[in-house]
Parts: structure tokens; sequence; C-alpha cells
């Protein structure tokens, strides 16, 4: 294994802790709104050291913006996505939880 | 490595039929509705390990994107409709003004009409998608390929395009009669359900994403469109992606496109018109659906590029007939305000 392939190596697991992470928080995070906070998290971060990862190992440079490209907009869509079902959440009725102490 | 990637294929198995109870057996339509969407992503995952991109990228956009919109859209309006009968039987007003392609005497629309609609645009849906996979199954093209070495005879490189538009394009040719009939009967069962403007003012944050991302959608599905003759894309593709580019614009408050319209009714029939004329046109030389072999590629890319906006017309029609978010008394001539999204500057802040 070359030093580029530690690299990528590292950055796909780091990636994949971050979705782990994200994924735990999903199910055990206490309302909406954190829920949406632990998800965009492993979106934006968690997408992008995988992206990062596979860029390294990618053959052209055509591939690099590709994959680049694929993440930009997934953070794109995942904001808005995010800010939606807020909002929705909001109209609904359902306020943002606090810490009991 | 081996062994991982089977332990992947086999989790993804298993999750897929979990996910399918889950549908079957969920506490509302609403959670159904949510992993059947994942379930099209998880499938489309396995399309991709069998090597059918082709199929991976239809389950994705119809099955899991377009299909889950039409689903959530269909509950959304029958639950509308229940709570508009229930403050009508109450009060012996009218109904509130509908657009003119839905001027049905308001008593006379049944209680099941809704939900028959529902069934009906769904069940149309994935019939087309099962004869999709249909052709692709039957072994008798097979050899025909494989002698072909690269599609040569059949025009294009692609070997999923050339059976769906060459050595099986009967399938294909009945499958858009079958979304057009769907779409008119769809339409001929609409009800119209006039949101409240109120309960969904559009975001500002959701019309500058679809301003951003609505080019590029129609860019990509293009690019899909010409890449379809030699690698996995083509019209169904392409037409998913602009029919979901047509229902973001729904959402963001664009009003659905109306079939009143003399342009919007050949948009919805110049796919089926251009395949059909070239059929014919081939019954000059040899047979039905016969192309001479030195045009086969060019009539395939025109057959196709006529098919995309034909099916994505379809595909928003069908959305938009219970869709209607935009201002009903301008709904009847609102054909081309699908172009432009309107952004309500006001009331949309929280």
């Amino acid at each position: 294994m070359t030093i580029v392939d530690w690299f990528s190596c590292g950055s796909l697991l780091f990636g994949a802790f971050f979705f782990l992470a994200g994924t735990v928080g999903m199910l055990r995070f206490p309302d909406v709104f954190t829920r949406l906070h632990a998800l965009t998290k492993a979106d934006n971060l968690g997408l992008g050291l995988v992206v990062f990862g596979l860029a390294l190992q990618a053959d052209t440079w055509v591939v690099v913006a590709r994959l680049f490209l694929v993440w930009g907009l997934i953070m794109l869509a995942s904001t808005t996505c995010c800010h939606l079902v807020a909002q929705a959440a909001l109209r609904a009725g359902i306020s943002p939880w606090r810490s009991p102490k | 490595m081996t062994g991982i990637l089977e332990l992947f294929d086999a989790t993804l198995a298993l999750t897929l039929v979990g996910i399918a109870v889950g549908v079957l057996f969920a506490r509302d339509l609403f959670q159904s509705i949510v992993l059947f969407i994942a379930f099209g992503l998880l499938l489309a995952i396995a399309w991709c390990r069998l090597q059918a991109v082709d199929l991976a990228l239809a389950e994705a956009a119809i099955g899991a994107g377009l299909t889950g919109a039409l689903f959530l859209n269909a509950l959304a309006s029958t639950k509308q409709n229940s709570d508009d009968r229930d403050t009508l039987n109450q009060q012996t007003g009218h109904r509130p003004s509908k657009p003119a392609l839905e001027r049905l005497p308001a008593r006379g629309i049944p209680r099941w009409a809704a939900p028959l609609t529902f069934l009906l645009a769904v069940g149309l849906v994935a019939a087309w998608l099962i004869s999709i996979v249909a052709p692709l199954a039957n072994p008798s093209v097979a050899p025909q390929i494989a002698e072909d070495k690269g599609i040569i005879q059949g025009g294009v490189t692609n070997p999923v395009t050339a059976v769906l538009l060459n050595f099986r394009a009967h399938d294909t040719l009945l499958e858009v009669v079958v979304l057009l009939v769907a779409v008119l009967a769809t339409l001929a069962f609409a009800v119209s359900t006039e949101r409240e403007r109120s309960a969904s003012p559009a975001s500002p944050v959701l019309a500058s994403f679809v301003a951003l991302i609505v080019p590029l959608m129609v860019l990509v599905a293009a690019y899909v469109l010409w890449i379809g003759t030699k690698a996995p894309g083509g019209a169904f593709q392409a037409a998913a992606l602009l029919a979901a580019t047509g229902v973001l614009i729904m959402v963001a408050g664009g009003r659905p496109p109306s079939c009143a319209l003399l342009r919007w009714r050949i948009v919805l029939v110049v796919g089926l018109a251009t395949f059909l004329a070239v059929a014919l046109g081939g019954m000059l030389g040899g047979r039905f659906l016969e192309y001479p072999p030195s045009w086969a590629g060019g009539l395939i890319l025109l057959i196709e590029a006529t098919l995309t906006v034909s099916i994505a017309g379809i595909l928003i029609t069908l959305f938009g007939a219970t869709w209607s978010a935009g201002d009903p008394g301008a709904a009847s001539h609102a054909g081309d305000t699908l172009a432009t999204p309107t952004t309500d500057p006001s009331g949309n802040t929280p």
C-alpha cells in the first residue's frame, strides 16, 4: 500500500464513522431538530470524507470533478430538505427539545 | 475480498425483504410510503450489484422518487378530500371553484374517485416498470445481440437501448400507449384538490434551491438521453429526471400544467406520434417497426428524444392531477407557469 492508499483508507473509514455517528444520533436523539442535525452531519462531513477518499483513487480528473460535484449537490439537497423538515415541524407546533435540568 | 462483497449482498437482500415486510405492516400509510421509498433506493443498489445500471437508474428515479411522490400526493389528497367532505356535509354551500379541466358537478364525484385515481396511477406506472424488465428477461433476443457484437445492426451500442427501441420496440411502443391511457384515465377521475394556501407557502430556501437545481437537472436529463445510445441511460431515465424537475417546481409553488392547453396535449402525444410515424415509415421498405440499418441510430435517437418529452409530460400530469398548490382561480390557464416557480415573498418567513 502506498501512502496515497493509506490516506484514502483513513478518509473512507473516518467518513464511515460519521455515517455511523449520524445513524446513532438519528436513533438516540430526543427530537426531530436534533436528529436533523445528526443526519446532515453525516451527509456533509461523512460523505465529504468518503468522496475525498475515493477521489484519491480516481484515475482521471474528470472522475474527481464528478465526485465533488455529487458531494456539492447532495449538500445542497440535504440542507434544503433539513430546512423543509424543520420548518414543517415548527409549523406543526413541535417545539425544540430542551434539557430537562 | 469476495467474502466481503457476498456479505454485503446478503445484507442487502435481507434488508430488502425486511423493508418489504415493513411496508406491508407499517402502522400508518405515511410510514409505509417512507419505507417504500427506502425500499426503492436499496433496490436500485441491488440492480447495480447485478450490473443492470439502466434498471438501477429507472428504479431510483421512478420506482423510489416519482412513485413515492405520487403516493405521498395521493395520501395527502385523499385526506384533504375526506376533510372537505366533512365540512361540506355540515354547510350546504358550494365547493370552491375548480380549474377548467375538472368542471365536474361537485355532487357527482363519488367517494371512491380519489383512491381509484391513486390506484390507477400507481398500478399503471408499476405495470410499465415491469414491462421494462420483461423484455430483458426474454432469452430469445440474447443470441441476436451476441451475434451482432456491439449491436451495429441495432444502430446503438448500448444493448439495453437496442433491445428497448429496436429488437423489442413493440413492447416499448405499447408501454407508451399504456402510459397515455393512464393519464387519460387519471384525468377523467381527477378530483380538484385546492389546498389551503396558508398551509404550505413556498419556502425561500426551497425556491432558491429549485432555481439552482432545475437547469442542472435539465442538462443531466439531456446527457442521460444522449449517452443512452452507448452507455446506461436513455429515454425513460431522462424522462424520469425531467418529471422530477417538474415535480420539484410544483412543490416549490409552480402550478401544474393544464391539459386544456393544446401545446401541453402535443407534449403528451409527440413521443407516441413520432414512434408510430417511424414504425409505419418502416413498412415502406420492410415491416412494421423495422428501421433501415443505416438510419437506425438516428431514428432511435429521434424516437428517444420525443419519448423523453412525452413520458416526462405524462409523469408530470399524473403528479399534477392531484396537486394544486397554486391560486385556484388562475389554475385553468396556467400551463406555461410551470417554467417559472412562483416565489411568494410574503408570509414565507417562519
